[in-house]
């Protein structure tokens, strides 16, 4: 889409150079066809080395802006400008796009099962009834998807994975900008989830397509039943995941991490590879050293929140 | 509908006074004048004097506070009394004999989706394959229905809806009078759940269906993953709940609530409009003073819990 057409939609001045805008995208993985944006100060020196064709800005950081980058002045709250123009670039889910969707050898679909146009499905894929795959999406050789397993489109799941009953792969992230009235503007989610291979996936859960790029699941990795991850997180390799676990938004987590039942782990945080997480735990901030074991709500290591329930229950006999 | 001595005599219960048609139950404080009502919890004594109810269900030395005409239905277990009746009123699972469901123009309905007669859809919706949309709901314009949601009999969905794969709306909500012996009879659930405009629902979420009247979700909710919305709850104008979040029955919260990721809200309670409630909240009691921050459970103000934690850790080191 042309920035001056994506100007006009978001009634903001353009004096620039007229390009072609592909997507959208975070100010430090922004190429030079993306609209990116910044909402935030503390991202300014993500801005002075952006990449982006083209940046939504305030008035008062117009002047960071690098010279090969366009600007759109925004007066006002540029989250609700680029919620707007997330919308711009949505792909609504019945494009139906030209291709049919390929079939790979041997594969057991059921007459229930739905596969949108532009899917690729691989070899020996069992798909059970009420399953459906979305619009470009891919599904690897050999993996199982239990009845009523909903692959959103573009979505990826790897060779060799099972999903089991009902979970949905690729449901949007909670994204909203906020009006002054307290009204709640949707931030389209235009990227998508991969899982790699060898992943297994529980009944009922549920992991959300990234706002830009993807969610990722990496090879190997387990997850239990009703699960929640949400946008852009990133789960390391061979990572075990329990029941209820919730994930939010852009966390990563290094390889090997284990999270027993109902753990809690906040967003934008990194946790180091070989993490263990007891059961309930509510993890609030990085974990930089691997290999740990760390409990509690927010949490600490698994052995002093052990002590600390010693001491809290000697302090209900005092 | 049922005479009054027909539903009575399924229980073995006789009363006094003329027979008289009973067209539904409902609470004390809701019943019309052809409703059939009871009292179980001492909390709604104070409603018996003041209800329009045809008659009640109720214990003998509550009887003599019911206002003349209204018929008691006499019984030392009136919860498990109501619950045995309740299932004289369950409408049918599907009803075929009921017109051909309306469909709005430029709707796209998958062939793989179902769509019970007397339903009605609005224009320009899209429902996936696999979603099932009961008997008698109506769904209002622009409504998305991804795959495999479903909507039970009798819900309504307002304009500009977005509900997102597996998530079930008007699902029986949990209720059910325990006998002496400890079994459980199942109170049939034979309101309904309405959403209003503009409401988003991730995956995997559930709100269930009133017991009587309505659960109600209002105006631009937004609603994450594996949600649960117990009957009779009402859910304000912008709400916010995030994923894992949930809400036991009767509990009603004003406009611009937030519940973070795991919060969890009591049973019957009023929530102040513009209360936070940070992630993992357990809230057990009403909240009466608006805008406030809180935290922790038991539940306290944020910044206290914030303390708390602080002091919390200097008895490590002790």
């Amino acid at each position: 889409m042309l920035l001056s057409l994506i100007a006009k939609a978001l009634e903001l001045q353009f004096e620039g150079s007229d390009i072609e805008i592909t997507s959208m995208n975070d100010l430090g993985l922004a190429s030079s066809t993306q609209l990116s944006f910044i909402a935030d100060k503390k991202h300014l020196s993500l801005l002075q080395t952006t990449q982006a064709a083209a940046v939504l800005v305030p008035n008062s950081l117009v002047g960071e802006v690098p010279p090969k980058t366009q600007l759109l002045v925004v007066d006002g709250d540029v989250q609700l400008a680029m919620a707007k123009a997330s919308k711009l670039f949505y792909k609504p889910d019945f494009i139906n796009v030209p291709q049919e969707a390929v079939i790979g050898k041997n594969c057991t679909i059921a007459e229930t099962a739905f596969v949108d146009s532009g899917a690729v499905i691989g070899d020996n894929v069992t798909l059970m009834p009420g399953v459906f795959v979305g619009t470009n999406a891919k599904v690897g050789d050999n993996t199982i998807l239990f009845p009523n397993v909903t692959v959103y489109r573009e979505c990826v799941i790897g060779k060799a994975c099972i999903i089991h009953a009902g979970s949905a792969i690729g449901s949007d992230g909670y994204g909203y900008a906020h009006t002054a009235l307290g009204e709640h503007v949707k931030i389209y989610q235009n990227g998508n989830v991969v899982l790699e291979d060898n992943v297994e996936v529980g009944s009922n859960t549920s992991i959300d397509r990234a706002v830009f790029n993807t969610t990722l699941i990496k090879t190997g990795s387990k997850l239990d039943n009703v699960v929640h991850i949400a946008h852009n997180c990133e789960i390391g390799e061979h990572s075990l995941i329990t029941a209820s676990v919730i994930f939010a938004g852009s966390t990563k987590v290094g390889r090997n991490f284990v999270a027993a039942g109902q753990a809690g782990i906040e967003g934008h945080i990194t946790i180091a590879p070989f993490t263990t997480v007891a059961a309930k735990a509510g993890v609030t901030k990085d974990v930089k050293e691997p290999n740990t074991t760390i409990g509690g709500f927010p949490h600490m290591p698994q052995r002093q929140w052990l002590k600390l329930q010693a001491k809290l229950a000697r302090l209900l006999k005092a | 509908m049922y005479s009054l001595q027909e539903i009575a005599k399924t229980v073995g219960l006789d009363f006094e006074g003329e027979d008289i048609t009973i067209s539904a139950m409902n609470t004390l404080k809701e019943a019309s004048s052809s409703e059939l009502s009871f009292v179980s919890n001492s909390k709604y004594v104070a409603d018996i004097c003041d209800t329009k109810a045809a008659a009640v269900i109720l214990d003998a030395r509550l009887a003599e506070n019911l206002p003349s005409g209204t018929i008691a239905l006499i019984t030392d277990e009136p919860y498990l009394v109501m619950a045995k009746m309740s299932k004289l009123f369950a409408p049918a699972i599907e009803e075929p004999s009921l017109g051909a469901p309306q469909i709005g123009e430029s709707s796209v309905i998958s062939p793989k989706a179902n769509i019970e007669n007397g339903a009605i859809i609005g224009n320009n919706c899209h429902i996936m394959a696999g979603a099932y949309v009961g008997t008698n709901c109506v769904i209002g314009d622009n409504v998305t229905l991804y795959p495999n949601v479903s909507v039970y009999r009798d819900c309504k969905i307002g304009k500009d809806c977005m509900i997102h794969a597996g998530s079930v709306i008007g699902s029986d909500g949990f209720g059910f009078a325990t006998t002496k012996l400890g079994t459980h009879v199942k109170i049939y659930q034979n309101g309904n759940a309405v959403l209003e405009d503009d409401v988003e629902i991730g995956s995997n979420t559930t709100i269930d269906r009133a017991v009587f009247g309505t659960t109600l979700i209002k105006t631009g909710v937004r609603i994450d993953n594996l949600v649960q919305v117990g009957h009779n709850c009402v859910v304000g104008e912008y709400s916010v709940m995030v994923a894992q979040s949930g809400s036991a029955g009767s509990t009603t919260l004003g406009r611009n609530v937030v519940l973070g990721g795991q919060a969890a809200i009591a049973g019957h309670l009023n929530i102040a409009p513009f209360s936070t409630f940070a992630a993992r909240s357990g809230i057990t009691k009403s909240i009466v003073e608006p805008k406030k921050v809180w935290g922790g459970f038991p539940l306290m103000e944020q910044k206290q819990w914030l303390k708390l934690q602080v002091k919390i850790a200097r008895l490590l080191k002790k």
